[in-house]
């Protein structure tokens, strides 16, 4: 993909047609003030230097005259040579993808998703859910090392990284801090995204296992966001000694091949994603959803910590729609904790952003140096994946 | 003519009673539109809100119909730390692998990042991962 990438890198993946109405709905959405008006009514431009790539524009403009650039083509020649192709789906794309067929939103096409890409041609389907709890995994324990190093636990000293941490899963949010807040970047988690992770271990771990030359393998991810084909042209992913990923594609890029190769989506039977790199939890499944990537970290923190399970799973207390929403939850420590840590309890203050442009107050306490807060989610999207800019459009609504 | 039409209703700028007229009936009609619109917003915006709902209704349901709830009770995670993140230990360790493979860098630290891991191959963040963890168990 070097030449979309290189392209991609330089112009964005978003861009306006020339023959843009000029109605300035974009520029109402857009969380990072990149889109520039020269005269009502004229075509509007983006400023690639500004642009976060989520796509909130091109869901938003109601003649359809934004666009995201493709890796289909790429995709395609892959599935027709003899690399091995690999594919990772987003948990938020089977929320999405049936609308794309006509069936009812909010219908979770998971299964069929999995039996389409079979049909596909792809050769291993594995799930970035898988990704999402490595990713929790990673998180979880990198927030316990910055905590119980400003607690004074030795063992801890030499951990990076400031409190309150923030999510780092959210490419558009990544991109959104590094250009508005480059000083404040070491409260970021240095956990790479669900798709990153999964990544790079599929083609080490994952090549490892399966007997395959990892110059011979060929990483798709479906994605509902067109910020993560940014996100994987970054001249950063390539820890696995190659590109970790070779194309991106959105869920309605999906729709798309299942449509052309004459697939009846409808009729499929429901399949599951290949083992090894593809059995997921439910805490991974709600990283498309706001508040979900916090809920499921919590979900992991509270077992590290107190050494118990949560009674209830569900953590209604970060669920919601509010742009800013903070919760404290109450976590008993364990006797080990309680040993090294010398308290009983630890309250975790948590916030979580929708919409990256929101971030402002919270980003205000934290220079400061007042904020409550010890661990924030962000995602750029106005309530999550799950509406990022690479899903289904539906004009009725949007 | 004109003086009948054009009598000002004593305005300086000599805006005439049907100028007046037309202006306050644009006045109103702009409110009512205004109104009609900001109606329609308001209407639109609780469509997108409900439609976006439903999507993350999806998620939600799928999470709770799964037997695994947990990050840490996946046993094909906990089977990639055992057996090669972290030979031996099924949670992350900081070892050379999961900073290689799973942690990364922002903003100005990208470039030395990018020549760090060009300068250094995957089998030597094997080797040194597993002689960690070998020191680590002692």
């Amino acid at each position: 993909m070097s030449n979309i990438r290189d392209l991609i890198l330089s112009e964005g993946v978003i861009s306006i047609r020339d023959d843009c109405k000029g109605c300035d709905d974009c520029v109402k959405v857009c969380p990072n003030n990149a889109i520039t008006v020269n005269g009502l009514g004229t075509k509007h431009v983006i400023d690639p230097a500004k642009c976060l790539s989520c796509g909130q524009c091109l869901i938003t403009c109601p003649f359809g005259r934004i666009e995201d650039k493709s890796m289909v083509q790429e995709v395609k020649e892959a599935l027709a040579g003899n690399k091995v192709v690999v594919v990772q789906e987003a948990p938020a794309v089977r929320a999405g993808l049936g609308e794309a067929f006509g069936l009812e939103t909010g219908t979770d096409v998971e299964g069929r998703m999995i039996a389409a890409l079979q049909q596909l041609g792809f050769d291993h389907v594995y799930d970035t859910v898988f990704g999402a709890d490595m990713t929790i995994m990673e998180e979880g324990h990198e927030l316990i090392g910055r905590l119980m190093r400003d607690m004074g636990v030795p063992g801890y000293e030499t951990v990076e990284g400031k409190i309150p941490q923030f999510t780092s899963c959210c490419p558009g949010w990544v991109r959104y801090a590094e250009l508005n807040y480059p000083d404040m970047l070491e409260h970021l988690s240095t956990a790479k995204s669900p798709m990153m992770m999964q990544a790079a271990v599929t083609k080490t771990y994952g090549a490892q296992q399966l007997g395959v030359d990892p110059a011979d393998m060929f990483s798709v991810a479906v994605m509902p966001c067109t910020s993560k084909k940014y996100e994987a042209s970054r001249p950063e992913f390539i820890s696995s000694g190659y590109r970790d990923i070779d194309a991106v594609i959105t869920t309605r890029e999906l729709a798309q091949m299942i449509e052309e190769a004459g697939i009846d989506f409808d009729s499929l039977t429901p399949d599951e994603p290949e083992s090894l790199l593809g059995m997921g939890s439910g805490a991974g499944v709600i990283f498309g959803n706001t508040g979900g990537v916090m809920e499921a970290a919590l979900r992991t923190a509270y077992a590290a910590l107190s050494g118990e399970e949560l009674e209830t799973f569900e953590i209604t207390a970060v669920r919601g729609d509010d742009a800013v929403r903070s919760a404290t939850v109450t976590i008993p420590l364990s006797d080990e904790w309680k040993a090294v840590a010398g308290v009983e309890r630890l309250d975790l203050n948590v916030a979580i952003v929708s919409g990256s442009q929101n971030v402002t107050s919270v980003m205000e306490e934290v220079a400061a140096g007042t904020s409550p807060y010890h661990f924030i989610e962000v995602m750029n999207c106005p309530g999550g994946c799950v509406n990022g800019g690479g899903q289904p459009i539906n004009h009725e609504i949007l | 003519m004109s003086t009948h039409t054009q009598r000002t209703i004593g305005d300086p700028k000599g805006i005439t009673r049907r100028e007046a007229l037309i202006g306050a009936a644009t006045a109103i009609g702009s409110i009512l539109a205004a109104t009609a619109i900001g109606g329609v917003f308001v209407g639109t915006y609780k469509k997108v809100y409900e439609y976006i709902a439903k999507r993350k209704g999806v998620l939600y349901a799928n999470d709770q119909a799964r037997p695994l709830r947990t990050s840490h009770s996946n046993p094909e995670i906990i089977a990639l730390y055992e057996q090669y993140l972290s030979p031996g230990a099924v949670a992350p360790s900081r070892t050379e692998l999961s900073h290689r493979l799973c942690h990364t860098v922002y903003g100005k630290n990208v470039e030395a990042h990018v020549a760090e891991l060009k300068s250094r191959s995957l089998e030597s963040a094997e080797q040194e991962t597993h002689a960690y963890m070998e020191t680590f168990k002692a």
